[in-house]
């Protein structure tokens, strides 16, 4: 591109395409010659319609251009090339028999003709003019180049109004590749957008992380709240069965109310019906039967700390299929929340009374089935779906699962008509899971599944909170710097990037 | 020696708009030969047909291939016949359309016999 764009054609002029539209085919033969002996290039088109069709197929710098043309003649592609914004601008010159053609050249010019040639030319005449129209139209081609430059401009200057400052979204690249004024303008406009998106995206993910974080740590108190109620429900007659199936109802019946107040009740197709039941059957009856079975067999400690295994499992899925960043920093992240965990369990807990080997291995099946449930709901989730509705759905279907089992094993629970404490208490459980489900499901979309997972640490430590809370005990300074390091986990690990370009409210306009 | 049915000055205007080159001026002295009798054949049918707009066309574009070539009576003739196609009686127009076969008989001749000497 040239450095003074409204200063050209003082250089060498380059060579240009002339298109010559003429039916007489000594005519158009005797123009070619002529032209190509200028040292230009010189395309034949026999009729106008020809010509307009060539002319919209490649860009040709000047039309050298018969009137008296069967069908179509010269005035009609006249006309044509100047109401279409493509062509309109290439010069055209007029071939005429100027001594009984006086008025067709007047009528030419009139419809927008650069200039005329007399058929009987002189190679010079046609040398000025045709030189004359081409530099007219270089000069044009770049102030055009030039004005749509300074438009462009204009338009990012517009997208910035709109809070987009993203350096894709302004698409300055090309014109910051000028090296003039306008180019370094562009450089410098695109190099503070950038400058000041890039600030704005590390608090947005600041914010994002501070915000995960706290729904992490949510998910774990509420989430560290069942394994306490679940005792207190046992020791008033309860079995973990029945008990499932009221929580679950409760909490289905919950979920659904509100999503039918909100009308937000979905119309499912049978591929989303399908991922619920999936969901259902990992969440409410797998998982909850092997915590019941490793729990039994598992000593608590041991088997919080197999849980947390999960974010491990999902960063590596993560990592395989892509569907997250899966980077050192973020591994480097899980890992110092595990320390954190361990801290707390290896101190408080004897971890190593543990278990045998094959329940050892049971286990493993638990953080498996978390982490399936996590990349399922990150990677599956109907998202047009309500949050109040997909947990109310899950939830009714897992209780509906459940509920022959716990018939046939006679362990359906005889609740109510008068409310008692177990009744309180099952209620309580209900709106203990329903909440910690929307919070994990919130949680899983907006921060992914890598971060949802360290969920587990969470749980792990709320647990202790709760115990240290319901027993009295004071935290101590170990149980501080645990929390503390689980904190730090979570920054490394950062909540997942968002595709969506961030928008800044921002207005510099009067 | 002047030749009364091709005006040299005509053919030499023309050498200097192509540039020079005497082989290219030969290249369309040829295309003449076989332009112009093709040229006259659409004339004679658009006559025949009453097609006055289609005469009209035919008659300016041999007109103009008339001139470079310096046939100044067949110019002439094609010019008469482009006026005269919309107003003329169509007989009228058949007369003239005759009188331009004879004159291009007779250019295509006398430029054969230039090409054959210069050549």
């Amino acid at each position: 591109m040239d450095d003074a764009p409204l200063h050209a054609s003082e250089a060498k002029a380059p060579l240009a395409l002339i298109l010559v539209v003429d039916d007489n085919p000594i005519n158009r033969k005797k123009l070619r010659i002529a032209v190509n002996n200028l040292g230009h290039d010189a395309e034949l088109a026999v009729d106008g319609r020809e010509a307009l069709e060539m002319l919209t197929e490649r860009d040709f710098d000047a039309v050298l251009l018969d009137i008296v043309m069967p069908e179509m003649d010269g005035f009609d592609v006249l006309s044509r090339m100047k109401a279409n914004p493509s062509t309109r601008d290439v010069p055209v010159i007029v071939v005429s028999a100027l001594d009984d053609e006086t008025e067709s050249v007047v009528r030419a010019i009139e419809l927008g003709a650069e200039d005329f040639l007399p058929k009987s030319f002189d190679l010079v005449i046609l040398k000025a003019r045709l030189e004359a129209s081409l530099s007219r139209k270089r000069f044009r081609d770049q102030e055009k180049e030039y004005f749509g430059r300074i438009e462009r401009l204009t338009a990012a200057a517009e997208k910035l109004e709109h809070g987009r400052f993203d350096p894709d979204s302004l698409a300055l690249d090309d014109l910051v590749r000028h090296n003039d004024p306008l180019g370094r303008l562009a450089a410098v406009f695109r190099g503070m957008a950038n400058e000041i998106y890039e600030r704005e995206l590390k608090l947005h993910r600041a914010i994002a992380t501070l915000q995960g974080a706290f729904l992490v740590l949510a998910v774990g108190l509420v989430w560290g709240l069942t394994p306490a109620l679940s005792r207190m429900a046992a020791g008033l007659g309860s079995n973990p069965l029945g008990l499932a199936v009221w929580v679950n109802g409760i909490a289905a019946l919950l979920c659904l109310g509100i999503a039918c107040y909100r009308r937000c009740l979905p119309q499912l197709s049978w591929k989303e019906l399908r991922f619920f039941v999936y969901w259902a059957v990992i969440a409410g009856i797998l998982q909850r039967m092997t915590t019941f079975v490793a729990a039994a067999n598992v000593e608590a400690a041991m088997l919080s700390l197999i849980v947390t295994l999960q974010g491990f499992i999902v960063f590596a899925v993560a990592a395989v299929t892509g569907m997250e960043r899966a980077n050192a920093k973020r591994l480097m992240g899980l890992l110092v929340g595990l320390s954190g965990v361990s801290l707390v369990l290896f101190t408080r807990f004897d971890v190593a009374a543990g278990a045998q080997k094959a329940w050892l291995i049971f286990a493993m099946l638990l953080p498996l089935l978390f982490a399936l449930e996590a990349l399922v709901l990150a990677g599956k989730r109907p998202s047009h779906v309500d949050i109040f509705a997909s947990v109310g759905l899950m939830m009714g279907l897992s209780a509906a699962f459940l509920a022959p089992v716990a018939w046939a094993t006679d362990s359906l629970l005889p609740l109510g008509p008068d409310i008692g404490r177990l009744e309180m208490l099952v209620l309580l459980m209900g709106l203990v899971g329903a909440s910690s489900l929307l919070l994990a499901f919130h949680l899983v979309a907006t921060a992914g599944a890598v971060f949802y997972s360290q969920s587990a640490y969470a749980m792990t430590i709320a647990g202790v909170v709760w115990g240290m809370l319901l027993l009295g005990e004071e935290l101590s300074p170990l149980a501080w710097l645990a929390f503390a390091t689980i904190i730090l986990g979570m920054y490394l690990v950062e909540p997942k990037r968002n595709d969506e370009e961030l928008l800044i409210k921002r207005s510099f306009a009067q | 020696m002047r030749d009364d049915v091709i005006d040299p000055s005509a053919l030499e205007r023309l050498l200097a708009a192509i540039g020079g080159d005497p082989e290219d001026l030969e290249e369309l002295l040829g295309d003449f030969q076989h332009e112009g009798p093709r040229t006259l054949s659409q004339m004679q049918s658009a006559a025949r047909a009453g097609d006055r707009d289609a005469l009209r066309i035919s008659a300016h574009s041999l007109k103009s291939n008339a001139r470079d070539f310096g046939a100044v009576a067949l110019a002439t003739a094609c010019e008469g016949t482009e006026h005269a196609a919309i107003t003329d009686e169509l007989e009228a127009l058949r007369m003239r359309v005759h009188l331009i076969a004879t004159e291009l008989d007779r250019a295509c001749g006398a430029l054969a016999k230039l090409a054959q000497r210069d050549g």
